[in-house]
């Protein structure tokens, strides 16, 4: 017969109870500590709870438990407490929530402090009051972010330039926030600067960066795999060292490079994100070019060659603005690497080296694009600024030329790999061929410069390199 | 004055070419390697680098790759760090190649169209927890990119596998973006990490940056990921926890066994470790509960416990689960540091860390 006094158990309750086999009676007595059912029935839903856990818990809570409701701390956990500066009504409270004896001590032993601990205590408290959901703050769900934004994938995937809609296509001049927070995001007070430096959109951006991110990531590639190894011969020794040599050479530029973005990543504000993506995949670019170079110097029987001097890396490392270092890094030195990959497919000895330098040229096309458009973007922001990135390039072009006459061993290389030998004849070719490439990679940096908006370097261009500018056909009156 | 036919000879016949110096090409100084052939697992670094010795030390100075000739005249380019533990992970060079061949796309590798409409409460939590994932996950790509011109080009293993993880993160910060706009949401609120994500930034040595970012941060992170199914409704969103999680192990890895290194060739910086790892647990854990709502993410904690909860009315289930993932990521981190060779981290990890853990395995 059932006890009058008793209080009644919910059917859902009664039937947690029965399928981790606790008794009824032990949850009777819970009921009639004051526990509301909703908390009974989440502790027994734990895993792990057993009916003899249960006793345990329910045999310790009627001792400290008075009639009128009233907690009585046991010496042991009163003992503990005050040695580690806890209010005795802090534990009473803690103890009221249900916390178990042992788990309190341990807690206290632990180090929490009083005010971590009555932070979590009211917590609790409101929690079991009116459930947790009386005690989430949820002030997140109604801040006055656009929503409602349901976009699509297209043909291309769901790609970075889709989702920027609404007012998530705002991309301000200027961005105002210090912090991590993501564009289109609603700003919290208080939160720390995260020291970037640019926050100026012409500074920085590329109208081109979303597609190179998402171009970037469709036209990956696996130097260990995708590349037919097995079709790389032995060379004579001097082709051999030769393209070793180039190697080392592309190798150090990769890395170089990838210090180079590195360092100014975390100058570069939250709000221009599609830049700092874009510019990750060209980090990863710059691992694959040493990678590549690397696994080739090091796979048919040459070996690393020498180092460049390293005045041109200067020049790209010493650089105070980004601006400043995209014109140098990706517009005039990568013209440069874009030739030499030229110049390696146009003698490429195998199948490997054709692939190896075609997927090179796909890169680096990348890198001229988001240097360009960047240098386009800046300079109609900052026609004031044209003098001033002309100086940039003189001083770059200067220091390349520089390094171009005492770096021997490249230039050397080049010659050899193009001439197919070391004899006479075999170098007089190769001479021949490089002013070719040289002349084409000069051109090609002067026609990226003008489609950046520089269309008057070639008069400004460094007196060495000027040689190989086109000069415009003289009109027939002129002739005469 | 007539022009000698000597100087007419010269103007009018091309120059001889002149000759080439090729000292850099003698073979008595080049570098000779056996030719390698591709294994199974194609041409990876583990068959080109074989045999081949990593220093233990370096006087760098310039961006002279490995093994090769050294320019006395070579410029400087920078001061880099000059011990090889100061940088090294054992597995580096698998992780970068592993990085390399598991790359994915968001735009074409996620199902996008499987994500369905969700009740306003979870597309909310939804679209908040995205915010904060989208707003944490570049920290760790402009954190460690601020080491790389530090990393001297010897110990280049570990550079590749930074520049992997840049790539990473870029993706990481790419696919929460997504998510949040493809289902009726937006982004909501900013989150409340920052001063955590101030202690990455702020690490004055690459040892300091690894384990507080690789092992601590990135493994909660981790261990989030790797309970995805609380959080997901759909094969997309299973889709990229999978993915993000799969990345996520790479870096861990790496901190891991960086730590490893350090702690096996440089013992004497243990104590050093503890205090990073100090400073680190603080803020995240100052208010962590036994219900496992962090006073440092509250944002963060009420997601979840909404999206674990199935919606609002279920945040009581929840903050149970919330509770689990906690443990999951205290008990995962101490198993990490076990790993690592810092098993005494057990008795002096922060007091609310403490208490979710296990006890000891033996």
């Amino acid at each position: 017969m059932a006890d009058a006094a008793a209080p009644d158990i919910p059917e859902d309750l009664a039937q947690v109870a029965q399928e981790k086999s606790i008794p009824l009676e032990l949850v009777r007595r819970a009921m009639a500590l004051g526990f509301p059912v909703e908390a009974i029935k989440m502790q027994m839903s734990q895993p792990g709870v057993t009916a003899e856990a249960a006793e345990q818990f329910i045999a310790e809570q009627e001792k400290i438990r008075g009639a009128g409701g009233e907690i009585s701390v046991p010496p042991e956990l009163k003992a503990i407490a005050d040695e580690f500066g806890w209010p005795e009504e802090l534990v009473k409270r803690a103890l009221k929530l249900g916390a178990g004896v042992d788990m309190l001590m341990n807690q206290i032993k632990a180090g929490i402090r009083p005010d971590q601990a009555e932070r979590f205590i009211e917590q609790q408290e409101r929690a079991q009051q009116g459930g947790m959901e009386a005690a989430l703050d949820l002030s997140w769900m109604k801040v006055p972010t656009e929503w409602g934004i349901r976009v699509r994938p297209g043909k291309k995937g769901l790609t970075v330039g889709m989702i920027n809609v609404g007012t998530y296509a705002d991309i301000p001049d200027v961005w105002p926030y210090h912090t991590e927070m993501p564009r289109g995001a609603y700003p919290l007070a208080g939160i720390p600067t995260m020291g970037y430096t640019i926050y100026e959109k012409a500074e920085l951006w590329a109208d081109n960066c979303a597609d190179l991110y998402e171009e970037a990531i469709q036209r990956r590639w696996r130097p260990a795999t995708d590349i037919p190894w097995d079709t790389v011969e032995p060379l004579p020794d001097e082709i051999e060292k030769a393209m070793c040599q180039v190697c080392t050479y592309l190798c150090e530029k990769g890395l170089l490079a990838g210090d180079v973005v590195g360092k100014w990543l975390p100058e570069m504000s939250y709000g221009y994100h599609e830049v700092k993506l874009y510019l990750s995949t060209a980090e990863f670019d710059y691992a694959r070019q040493f990678e590549i170079f690397r696994k080739r110097a090091l796979s048919n029987g040459g070996g690393m060659g020498m180092q460049s001097p390293g005045y041109f890396h200067r020049a790209i490392i010493d650089a105070r603005g980004w601006t400043e270092t995209s014109a140098v890094l990706h517009i005039l030195s990568n013209s440069f690497v874009m030739g030499i990959y030229q110049l390696g497919e146009y003698t490429a000895h195998n199948e490997a080296e054709s692939l190896i330098y075609r997927l090179c040229m796909q890169d680096v096309a990348r890198q001229l694009a988001y240097g360009v458009q960047h240098l386009k973007y800046f300079l109609s922001r900052h026609q004031d600024r044209r003098a001033e990135v002309h100086n940039y390039l003189n001083k770059g072009e200067a220091i390349f030329v520089f390094e171009e006459e005492k770096d021997t061993p490249i230039k050397e290389a080049l010659i050899i790999l193009l001439g197919g030998g070391t004899s006479g004849e075999q170098v007089a070719d190769g001479m021949s061929k490089l002013e070719y490439f040289r002349t084409r990679w000069v051109r090609d940096y002067l026609a990226r410069l003008a489609a950046a908006g520089l269309p008057d370097r070639r008069e400004k261009i460094h007196p060495s390199l000027k040689k190989y500018v086109q000069q415009p056909e003289k009109t027939e009156a002129q002739a005469a | 004055m007539a022009i000698s036919p000597d100087l007419l000879h010269k103007v009018s016949t091309e120059e001889d070419p002149p000759e080439l110096d090729l000292s850099w090409l003698q073979p008595r100084e080049a570098q000779q390697v056996e030719r390698v052939r591709a294994g199974r697992r194609g041409m990876t670094f583990d068959e080109v680098e074989r045999g081949r010795e990593v220093p233990d030390h370096v006087n760098a100075f310039t961006l002279r790759p490995r093994d090769a000739r050294r320019r006395e005249d070579a410029v400087r380019t920078g001061q880099y760090y000059s011990d090889k533990s100061d940088v090294w992970s054992e597995n580096a060079r698998l992780l970068y190649e592993e990085a390399v061949q598991r790359q994915w796309s968001s735009a074409t590798d996620i199902p996008w169209e499987k994500v369905t409409p969700l009740p306003d409460d979870l597309e909310r939590a939804m679209c908040q927890l995205c915010t904060f994932l989208t707003e944490v996950e570049f920290i760790a790509g402009d954190a460690p990119a601020q080491w790389l011109p530090k990393i001297p080009n010897d110990y280049y293993e570990t550079k590749l596998f930074i520049l992997s993880q840049i790539m990473d993160e870029a993706r990481h910060l790419d696919v929460f973006r997504k998510r949040a706009f493809v289902n009726g949401g937006g982004l909501l609120s900013e989150g409340q990490s920052g001063p955590s994500l101030r202690i990455i930034l702020d690490a004055k040595d690459f040892t300091e940056m690894s384990a507080i970012m690789h092992v601590f941060a990135e493994g909660f992170v981790q261990s989030l990921f790797r309970t995805g199914e609380l959080v997901s409704f759909n094969e997309a969103e299973k889709a990229i926890y999978r993915l993000c999680a799969q990345d996520e192990s790479r870096h861990l890895g790496f901190g891991v066994m960086h730590l490893k290194y350090i702690l096996d060739t440089v013992p004497e910086r243990r104590e050093e470790i503890h205090h990073y790892l100090d400073q680190v647990e603080g803020p995240l854990s100052l208010d962590i509960t036994q219900a496992g709502a962090s006073g440092a993410t509250p944002f963060f904690d009420e997601a979840i416990m909404i999206l674990a909860g199935g919606g609002l009315k279920g945040v009581d289930k929840g903050a149970e689960r919330l509770m689990e993932v906690r443990k999951k990521q205290v008990n995962e981190y101490m198993h990490r540091l076990e790993v690592a060779g810092l098993g005494e981290r057990r008795d002096r990890m922060n007091p609310f860390f403490r208490s979710l853990l296990d006890p000891p395995r033996n």
